[in-house]
């Protein structure tokens, strides 16, 4: 490498610098645990993220928002929980608008992967289920996909947590989690759709 | 003696108790991150 280079020249004066620090041993000592403790938690993040598909929710579709009530897979009578796929994924389909989800009821199992595609109709929202890790935003003119599974069966609240406008803060649905043997007798009774 | 003027030399290891407290509140901050991973995190669902 050419030593009048602009790299060479760099590399050079932090080697000085470097040289010339002088780095109290407790600061030290904290920078090597601080860099440590960073690396540990990236290495499990990477682990899951590599290995076991533990990632944040990524997808980009889009979809017309003026005209998802005229057709298409989110008309009025698609909605709602669907055939469960070949695969095993079970796809709920919602349409967010103010200031609901619709259909405002839905019955999923537990331990089953749930597949949820949203849209909205009008403005921003956000669907939240608390005390799950079913959370995202629900973009006009995006569909959003999230697949998570509820380990616990119960009934939880399905939350818009992105201000939508003054019925914000009513604009809630239910989400029932059943066990696989009540799924299973759901199913019996015909009431699977 | 101003940090300036020390050399590498001069510096006086850290008090001992000073070291187990730093690495008590590494370790400690540690575990709480994992238990809220694993214990917390994963156990409400995977998602992706």
């Amino acid at each position: 490498m050419n030593p009048n280079s602009w790299i060479s020249k760099t590399r050079s004066e932090l080697g000085l610098i470097l040289q010339d620090m002088q780095i109290e041993h407790l600061e030290k000592n904290w920078i090597y645990l601080a860099t440590a403790m960073i690396g540990f938690m990236v290495v499990i993040l990477s682990i899951g993220a590599v290995f076991l598909h533990l990632n944040p929710p990524s997808h980009w579709e889009t979809i017309d928002s003026a005209s998802l009530h005229l057709g298409g897979e989110f008309a009025e009578d698609k909605i709602g929980v669907q055939p469960e796929l070949p695969d095993g994924i079970i796809q709920v389909k919602l349409v967010a608008a103010r200031y609901g989800f619709f259909p405002r009821e839905i019955v999923v199992p537990a331990d089953k992967k749930i597949q949820f595609r949203m849209a909205s109709l009008d403005v921003l929202h956000g669907a939240h289920i608390p005390m799950t890790n079913m959370s995202t935003m629900i973009v006009p003119g995006h569909i959003s996909e999230v697949t998570t599974v509820f380990p616990k069966p119960g009934e939880y609240p399905l939350l818009c947590n992105e201000y939508c406008g003054m019925g914000h803060d009513h604009m809630w649905s239910k989400v029932t989690v059943l066990s696989q043997n009540d799924w299973d007798a759901r199913k019996n009774e015909g009431k699977q759709p | 003696m101003s940090i300036e003027n020390q050399s590498p030399e001069d510096h006086e290891p850290a008090p001992v108790g000073t070291m187990v407290l730093l690495v008590l509140t590494a370790l400690g901050m540690t575990v709480a991150w994992a238990f809220l991973y694993f214990g917390i995190f994963l156990p409400r669902g995977t998602v992706s």
